[in-house]
């Protein structure tokens, strides 16, 4: 058994509670804010000897100083000299511990008088309730780090089953921008999910959606491991490797000829997946785009009218020059120009109900999306998609929104997720167990200003997602600022360093000033958590992603700037054919338009066909070579007679 | 106390309170004394480092001719000088001290001695931040006075606040005294 560190105190100004308690150390002792420590009473409770076990959130260190005069008086008025008295102000140290646990748990009294011990191990199992979920054979604990302090070096699991449900479920990590905390801690999190998420509760697979900057985009490619996390990856029994799975997905640029993301290196474009939506796709998450100010009731009927009786299907109409099938933005506009002229020369105000400035305008809207879409949306209706229905486990789908628009990104957020959301409720998504990683939450889901789409989706993921196994991990720099549902709903909160200004938000009013004080001066790599089982938030440390971060990637592998049409379709079709080259394609594609060719590749990158040259080649209309036409010989003209009498 | 027990002329102690209290402070004081002698003086055996002693040094013979020992006396009830020597003992300023002068008590071990004042007494009563130094007789006894007396002084910070007679008392002994008062 270690040695006592300190002796439990209770005096009237501050006694000792059933849920606080304080005690003395030297002051050389090696506890601290966060320190867990153990407390032996030393009478029987029901025949046993309580344990309480409690987590240091306050410290106070006293002298016999009376007034701070007295010590200015002492030295003169002048703290240089204060450093050579040979005698020290007696000092104590004064700690004040949250209770953690007490055993036994009842009768539920004040903390005993008694000797103060750094918890081990072991204690710390016991002290954070995890004995309960780390038991030999049906453990479903996933370790988030090592708590440190004195020497003991414990790791800290989360219960799986109230980080993905069904019991609790969700996570929230807030800390300040730059010190890379939010994106390495999921990246970690998830490298030790994927580890030790027990093989017989069923698959798992994460979707992150890369909203800003490099940071995810290179989860694939090996980072650098210090000596030092090394350690920390062994104590906690993850493989310190990249992830072993990753699917990249981005839409192209606004051109159309290179993909928008910044993992369009050549090297890496392997695994980069287009992510293009036609119109149909479009329609259904249309109020995304369209916010209430742009569609009234009148037009809202139209746009319900346009999904359900014209597109994908023959419409026909007296007032129509044709037929139209409208499978495509551009089919769209030919649908509309043809209403709207047919409308002019009838010199009808309205149609099927819809007035004609309802037409007008909800063509207006629905055009410009393909605008502001572009590169997401095609005009041609062409789909590529994440593979919903064949998700893999332990795989990553990072889809890569960072270089986009608000708009395409609130629309590929608001689909995917209702995607996922669709095939979990059947449930033939390919995996049982699916985590969602957003991060911005501030500008995603904020607490107050308009209620959006996307808000609105996360909402009912943070409250009825874990029914589904669909799992919210979400990040954002100002907690206080996110919805309250969204982060309450959220079981476990990682907090990383905290802005001053946040923590004097009422949020964090439940702790104490010197927990406060820490959480904004902690270090890279450590954490503060709060679990369900866990009654107080513990600190932790965890190691560096094992993958290549972001700003080294962008280094390693820059971002290509725009190439030719030519050069866009070699580098897309190479990695499915390595045998194409640049003379190749540039003969194939001589005679055609930009579009023509964007939309062969694009077909072609949708098929993956085994044999690419050919249908790539396939994909364009048969010109034939102009052949000149003989010139007909002009049939000699007579010369007139020399006695022509009508001749002049 | 023991009251039943009559002393060597056959008084029996008086059986009032308050004179057995005065009679086993006295007791108490002596057993103290003895016992700080002892320490003392196992202390200057092992000749080690300078010792501190709240009071004086003569009590024992040992104590009062090491010069591992010093004594500092914070109470005047005897004073050792007067006429022009008392003069300018009172108007010593801060950092000064006295001449040496022996002190030969006659149930006592005889010792060097010199006033030193530790703070400016300004303000105060001539007594104000002045100490009697106790040290064995040695063969420079001014430089020893000069070297025990800026000791003396440096251990006037930190402040022995909020004791009472703080402008005598050095900070390690109100430490000492508060450490007993916790444990007694």
């Amino acid at each position: 058994m270690s040695e006592a560190l300190g002796r439990v105190v209770a005096t009237e100004r501050k006694p000792n509670t059933p849920h606080e308690f304080h005690f003395w150390t030297a002051i050389d002792s090696p506890v601290g804010i966060g320190t867990i420590v153990r407390v032996d009473g030393s009478q029987p409770i029901d025949g046993q000897i309580p344990h309480i076990f409690g987590i240091i959130v306050e410290g106070f260190s006293y002298t016999d100083l009376q007034s701070p005069m007295h010590d200015v008086l002492g030295h003169d008025g002048l703290p240089t000299t204060a450093g050579y008295a040979p005698s020290e102000r007696a000092e104590i140290r004064l700690y004040t511990a949250a209770v953690l646990r007490q055993i036994p748990e009842e009768p539920l009294q004040p903390v005993p008088m008694g000797q103060v011990f750094l918890a081990d191990e072991a204690d710390v199992q016991v002290a954070l309730r995890m004995d309960s979920y780390l038991k030999e054979g049906e453990s479903t604990g996933i370790p988030v780090g090592v708590y440190r302090a004195g020497g003991t070096d414990a790791v800290i699991y989360l219960d799986a089953d109230f980080l993905l449900g069904p019991e609790a479920a969700h996570l929230n990590i807030t800390g300040v921008s730059g010190l890379a905390t939010k994106t390495s801690a999921v990246e970690w999190l998830l490298s030790s999910l994927f580890t030790h998420f027990p093989h017989e509760k069923g698959s798992i697979a994460a979707v992150a959606f890369n909203v800003k900057g490099p940071d995810l985009c290179y989860l694939d490619q090996p980072g650098k491991v210090e000596e030092t996390d090394k350690a920390l990856y062994e104590k906690l029994k993850v493989e310190p490797k990249p992830f072993g799975s990753v699917e990249y997905f981005a839409p192209y640029t606004a051109k159309g000829l290179s993909l928008n993301t910044f993992r369009n290196n050549e090297e890496l474009l392997d695994k980069v997946t287009p992510l293009t939506w036609g119109l149909r796709e479009v329609l259904q998450f249309a109020e995304v785009l369209l916010n209430k100010d742009d569609v009234d009731a009148k037009a809202d009927a139209l746009i319900d009218f346009i999904r359900e009786q014209v597109v994908d299907r023959e419409f026909s109409d007296p007032l129509l020059s044709k037929k139209h099938k409208v499978q495509s933005f551009a089919d769209l506009d030919a649908w509309f120009r043809d209403v709207l002229q047919g409308m002019e020369k009838k010199d009808g105000e309205s149609w099927r109900t819809h007035h004609v400035a309802t037409i007008r305008k909800v063509r207006n809207r629905l055009s410009n999306i393909s605008t502001r879409c572009a590169g997401l949306v095609t005009n041609t209706g062409e789909v590529s998609d994440l593979p919903f229905g064949s998700f893999t486990d332990r795989t990553v789908y990072v889809v890569d929104v960072a270089n986009l628009e608000e708009d395409a990104q609130d629309l590929i957020f608001a689909r995917i997720v209702s995607k996922l959301r669709e095939h979990l409720e059947r449930r033939d998504l390919g995996v049982k167990h699916l985590v969602v990683f957003v991060d911005e939450l501030n500008k995603y889901a904020p607490g107050d200003g308009q209620d959006t789409y996307v808000r609105k989706m996360l909402l009912d993921i943070a409250e009825r997602g874990r029914y589904l196994g669909l799992v919210l991990f979400s990040a954002q720099q100002f907690r206080s600022q996110v919805h309250r549902r969204v982060v309450g709903n959220s079981g476990t909160a990682l907090f990383g360093r905290m802005d001053a200004d946040e923590l004097s938000t009422p949020g964090y009013a439940v702790l104490s000033p010197a927990t406060r004080t820490k959480l904004a001066t902690l270090e890279k790599g450590q954490l503060m958590i709060r679990h369900p089982h866990f009654t107080q938030p513990i600190f932790v440390r965890f190691p560096r992603p094992s993958v290549m971060q972001g700003r080294e990637g962008a280094e390693r592998y820059p971002q290509s700037a725009d190439v030719s049409l030519d050069a866009a379709v070699l580098r897309a079709l190479r990695p499915l054919d390595p045998s194409i080259n640049l003379p190749w394609v540039q003969e194939i594609t001589a005679l055609y338009t930009e579009d023509e060719i964007i939309r062969a590749r694009n077909a072609t990158l949708l098929a993956r066909p085994e044999n690419v040259k050919a249908y790539f080649s396939a994909q364009f209309r048969k010109i034939i070579p102009a052949q000149a036409a003989p010139r007909p010989l002009a049939a000699s003209i007579r010369s007139a007679p020399e006695n022509d009498p009508y001749g002049f | 106390m023991d009251s039943s027990t009559a002393d060597k002329d056959g008084q029996y102690p008086s059986e009032h309170p308050v004179a057995l209290y005065e009679k086993a402070t006295r007791a108490v004081d002596r057993d103290r004394e003895a016992l700080e002698d002892q320490l003392a003086e196992e202390w200057c055996a092992r000749g080690e480092a300078t010792l501190f002693v709240d009071g004086g040094i003569s009590r024992s013979a040992r104590v009062s001719a090491s010069s591992c020992a010093i004594g500092v006396i914070k109470s005047h009830r005897t004073l050792y000088v007067e006429g022009d020597a008392l003069r300018i003992v009172m108007g010593l300023r801060r950092g000064e001290r006295s001449s040496i002068f022996r002190v030969s008590p006659r149930s006592r071990h005889s010792v060097l001695s010199w006033y030193l004042r530790l703070r400016e007494a300004d303000g105060h009563d001539p007594m104000w931040g002045l100490v009697r130094v106790e040290a064995a007789d040695c063969e420079r006894p001014a430089e020893r006075a000069d070297e025990v007396s800026r000791w003396i002084i440096a251990e006037t910070s930190p402040l022995a606040l909020p004791d009472g007679r703080w402008d005598k008392m050095s900070y390690g002994i109100r430490d000492c005294e508060e450490f007993l008062r916790a444990i007694s």
